[in-house]
């Protein structure tokens, strides 16, 4: 009885000891490089598998601006009214056309002079999701923008006194003509809020490509690009409507 | 939060916006500017006496600009943004045996909308001259475009006491 117990023991013992043994070859086993080549490219490839999950055509969104009837508020008579497409290429990638309507109606405090002109303005450009990995509905986007604008303008009440000579010079300029191109570079932020609808606003650096001028003025404010500065910063706070386009199921 | 921060970064973004800014050109006139010049060395050189500037206008008492002046080497012409001609009468010290010269300068006028905030500007730009030479002895133009540069556009050339 003594002798079956023993060998009882020590199989036991031998058994627990190769199981163990055993399952360390499997788990803890060193891999060769041919090994870990293998399973990187299985990973990339899984990677890969998971990128093209997003479709080409990821979505199509509508846009309009409000900052630009804010903009009214405080600025001197200058309003516009923006409306933009854009089309996703896999949430990566988004072409981009804004059409607007610029109208300036403004006054000098100082003096008579009125600035008149309304027209309309195109940008087109792209943008680019700066966290397109993360596929969230909140992301950050650079993007750059071309805005062209031809547009006729007028300045009445211009006064040029002569005290020495005692006279006055009234001028008006009416419809002068003009074309602007431009270009700018767009920081923005953008989230869905609500369904399909979502806001973003972007901070726009803008660089004038050229602004013609005329012999008596040079426009003050153009369509689009707002007032004519060497290079200005303005915003868009934007409503979204966008209809997705729904990743593959795996 | 989220909805939060969206709604009142416009308002970042609209301060950017509303500040604004004015790069007016402010203090100077913009006037033709003359200088008195050394026949014989061609350098700057004051008026020993004292110097009267009166500006002749058709159909109106005239304007005195400059008034008895002592050493003056440079002045400013006052031209008329409704004529291209302006007629100007220099009067020198009696210590000359001319007591004054009558020089005109013909000019277009450029009328100029600059911005809303800054206003306007009227230039000129300088298209003959013509002058008596009692005291002076020639008068020139140097640059023909008045603006708001201080350099001078007119020299008038005066043979050195």
């Amino acid at each position: 009885m003594k002798r079956r117990i023993y060998i009882f023991i020590v199989l036991t013992i031998s058994l627990f000891a190769f199981h163990n043994t055993a399952l360390g070859n499997v788990i803890y086993r060193v891999s060769t490089p041919k090994e870990n080549n293998q399973l990187r490219r299985q990973y990339n490839k899984e990677k890969r598998k998971m990128e093209i999950q997003e479709p080409v055509l990821s979505s199509i969104t509508l846009n309009a601006d409000l900052f630009g009837f804010a903009y009214s508020i405080f600025s001197q008579g200058i309003t516009t009214a923006e409306i933009g497409m854009e089309i996703g290429f896999r949430n990566h990638f988004f072409p981009t056309v804004e059409l607007g309507y610029g109208w300036a109606d403004s006054d000098t405090k100082s003096s008579n002079i009125n600035y008149q002109t309304k027209a309309p303005y195109f940008r087109i450009g792209m943008d680019y999701n700066m966290m397109y990995k993360k596929h969230q509905d909140c992301f950050i986007t650079l993007g750059l923008r071309y805005g062209h604008s031809s547009f006729d303008y007028s300045v009445t009440g211009m006064r040029f006194d002569s005290p020495y000579h005692g006279t006055t010079l009234n001028f008006d300029i009416d419809n002068a003509h003009s074309k602007a191109d431009w270009f700018e570079l767009v920081f923005g932020l953008r989230a869905m809020f609500w369904k399909n609808f979502g806001m973003s606003w972007s901070l726009r650096f803008k660089m004038p490509f050229k602004i013609t001028d005329n012999t008596n003025s040079k426009p003050w404010y153009v369509p689009g690009y707002g007032k004519n500065r060497e290079t200005s910063i303005s915003g868009s706070y934007r409503l979204l409507f966008s209809i997705p386009f729904k990743m593959k199921a795996k | 939060m989220r909805i939060i921060r969206i709604l009142t970064t416009p308002l970042i973004a609209l301060a950017f916006a509303a500040c604004s800014e004015s790069n007016c050109i402010l203090g100077n006139t913009i006037e033709a500017r003359v200088e008195f010049r050394s026949s014989v060395s061609g350098k700057q050189i004051a008026s020993s006496g004292m110097t009267t500037l009166w500006l002749c206008r058709q159909n109106a008492a005239d304007t005195v600009v400059i008034n008895k002046r002592t050493n003056m080497s440079k002045f400013s012409l006052p031209l008329d943004n409704t004529s291209e001609q302006d007629i100007f009468i220099l009067q020198y010290d009696t210590a000359y045996n001319s007591p004054s010269d009558t020089f005109t300068i013909g000019h277009t006028n450029i009328p100029k909308f600059v911005s809303i905030e800054c206003g306007t500007e009227m230039y000129h730009t300088i298209t003959y001259t013509s002058a008596t030479d009692n005291v002076m002895d020639s008068l020139v133009v140097v640059r023909k475009d008045v603006n708001y540069y201080e350099e001078a556009n007119i020299y008038i050339y005066c043979t050195d006491n």
